[in-house]
C-alpha cells in the first residue's frame, strides 16, 4: 500500500479528479474516449499507488501518472486523431470580455495539433506549475523545460496563424 | 497570442467547464475495470499464448508416450516439448515484466524509456515466439491425427512432407505480420514521444530510421525462416 490507505486513496482521487479530467480533455476528442481514458488513468493510479511513498505531492504524482497513461495509451479509434474538435464550454465564455469565442476555440484546436509530449508540457504550464515541478514530472531539466516551452509556444503561434489564414 | 494570455483563457475556461463529477464509489469501480492499455493487451495476449502453449505441451507429452517405439514421431514430440518447456517460462517472465511496467511511478521520460526498452529488448522476440504456437499446434495435431487414424505415423512421401511443411510455414506466418505491425505502431509512437522530449528536431528522422530497421529485421527473420524450412524439406526429401 502507498502512503495512505485505500479509503484515503479514493477520497484523494475523487477530490483531485479535476486533474484527470483536464488530461482527458486535452488528449481525447469525444465523451466516450474521455471516459475510457479517465478509467484507464484511475486503474494506473491504483496500480502505481503501491509504490507511491509520498516523496512528491499527491497531485504531482497524479499528474505524472495521468500524463504517462495518456501519452502511451494504446492508440484507438478517435483518440489522438483530431477528428473532432475539443468541446470547450463556449456558452460559458460569452461573458469573457478579454477573449472571444473564436480565440478560445482556436487555442483548444491549436493545442490539439501538438504532439502528446507538447500537450503534456502545455497543460502543466497552463496549470501554473513551477518549472521545477514540470521538470520533475517530465524527467527533464528546468532549462530544458524553458527551451521546450518557447519552442512549443512558437509552434502554437504558427498553428494559430495558419488557422487565421 | 502570448503565453500569459493563453493562461488566462485556460483558467477562465477551467473555472466554467461543466464536467461530470465522479463519486468515490464510481472511482472505486473504475480501478477494478479491465485496462485497455497496450501493456494490458500484451499481458492478455501473453496469458492466452501461455495457456495455449501449455495445452500443446500436454498433448505432446501424450504423443511422446504414444510414439515411444517410433523414432521420428518420438523425436519430433521430444524436440517440440523441449522447445515449449524453454519458451513457456520465458513468456511467463516477460508477462511479469509487463505487470511491473504498469506500477511504475517514474517521470514521463523514464516511463517512455522503460517502455521502449521493454518493447525493443523483450517484446520484439515475443512476436516470433507467439507465432510459433501455431506450428506447434500443427505438429501436435498431425501426430494426434496419425495416431487416431492409423495408430502410427505412416511413411511420409514427398507430397505429404510438402503439405506438412507448408502448413507449418503458413501457420507461422498467419498472425506474425499483424502482431508485428501493432508492435511497430506502438514502438514508433513511444519513440516519437521520447524524441519530442529529448530532441525535438530529430524525432521525425528517428521515426523514419526505426521504420526502416524494423522492415529490414522482419525481412531477415522471414528470409531465415523460409531458408530453414527449405533446408528441412530438402533434408527430409533426401
Amino acid at each position: 500500500m502507498g502512503a495512505f490507505g485505500e479509503k484515503e486513496f479514493l477520497e484523494a482521487v475523487a477530490k483531485n479528479q479535476n486533474i484527470i479530467h483536464k488530461v482527458c480533455r486535452l488528449f481525447t476528442s469525444d465523451r466516450d474516449d474521455h471516459s475510457d481514458l479517465f478509467q484507464e488513468i484511475t486503474i494506473k493510479l491504483w496500480l502505481g499507488y503501491g509504490s507511491y511513498k509520498g516523496d512528491s505531492s499527491f497531485t504531482t504524482w497524479m499528474y505524472r501518472v495521468a500524463l504517462n497513461t495518456a501519452i502511451s495509451m494504446k492508440r484507438k479509434s478517435k483518440l489522438y486523431q483530431n477528428t473532432q474538435p475539443l468541446t470547450p464550454n463556449l456558452d460559458a465564455a460569452e461573458e469573457d470580455n478579454s477573449f472571444g469565442d473564436q480565440e478560445i476555440a482556436m487555442l483548444y484546436r491549436a493545442i490539439e495539433e501538438l504532439d502528446p509530449v507538447e500537450k503534456a508540457l502545455m497543460l502543466l504550464y497552463l496549470e501554473e506549475k513551477q518549472y521545477q515541478e514540470i521538470a520533475d514530472i517530465m524527467g527533464i531539466t528546468k532549462t530544458h523545460v524553458g527551451v521546450k516551452l518557447v519552442r512549443t509556444k512558437k509552434k502554437l503561434e504558427i498553428i494559430m496563424r495558419k488557422m487565421n489564414q | 497570442m502570448e503565453l500569459d494570455d493563453m493562461k488566462k483563457i485556460w483558467n477562465r475556461m477551467e473555472e466554467r467547464q461543466v464536467r461530470k463529477e465522479y463519486s468515490v464509489e464510481e472511482i472505486s469501480g473504475f480501478r477494478k475495470a479491465r485496462s485497455r492499455d497496450f501493456t494490458a493487451w500484451i499481458r492478455i495476449s501473453l496469458g492466452f499464448d501461455i495457456v495455449l502453449k501449455s495445452l500443446v505441451a500436454a498433448v505432446l507429452l501424450v504423443t511422446l508416450s504414444l510414439y515411444r517405439n517410433q523414432s521420428l514421431a518420438f523425436f519430433t514430440s521430444l524436440v517440440s516439448l523441449v522447445a515449449l518447456s524453454v519458451l513457456i517460462p520465458y513468456l511467463v517472465r516477460i508477462r511479469r515484466a509487463a505487470f511491473e511496467l504498469d506500477s511504475s511511478n517514474g517521470s514521463i521520460q523514464e516511463t517512455l524509456e522503460t517502455k521502449i526498452q521493454f518493447l525493443k529488448k523483450m517484446y520484439y522476440k515475443v512476436q516470433f515466439i507467439q507465432s510459433l504456437t501455431n506450428p506447434f499446434i500443427v505438429i501436435a495435431g498431425t501426430l494426434v491425427y496419425y495416431y487416431v487414424r492409423f495408430g502410427f505415423v505412416p511413411p511420409l512421401h514427398g507430397q505429404d512432407r510438402l503439405i506438412i511443411a507448408t502448413l507449418v510455414l503458413l501457420s507461422f506466418l498467419f498472425t506474425l505480420p499483424a502482431t508485428l505491425s501493432i508492435y511497430g505502431v506502438q514502438l514508433r509512437s513511444l519513440n516519437g514521444c521520447l524524441s519530442s522530449l529529448t530532441d525535438p528536431d530529430g524525432w521525425e528522422l528517428e521515426a523514419e530510421k526505426l521504420k526502416k530497421s524494423q522492415r529490414f529485421l522482419a525481412f531477415v527473420m522471414y528470409g531465415l525462416l523460409i531458408l530453414g524450412i527449405a533446408m528441412l524439406a530438402l533434408v527430409m526429401l533426401l
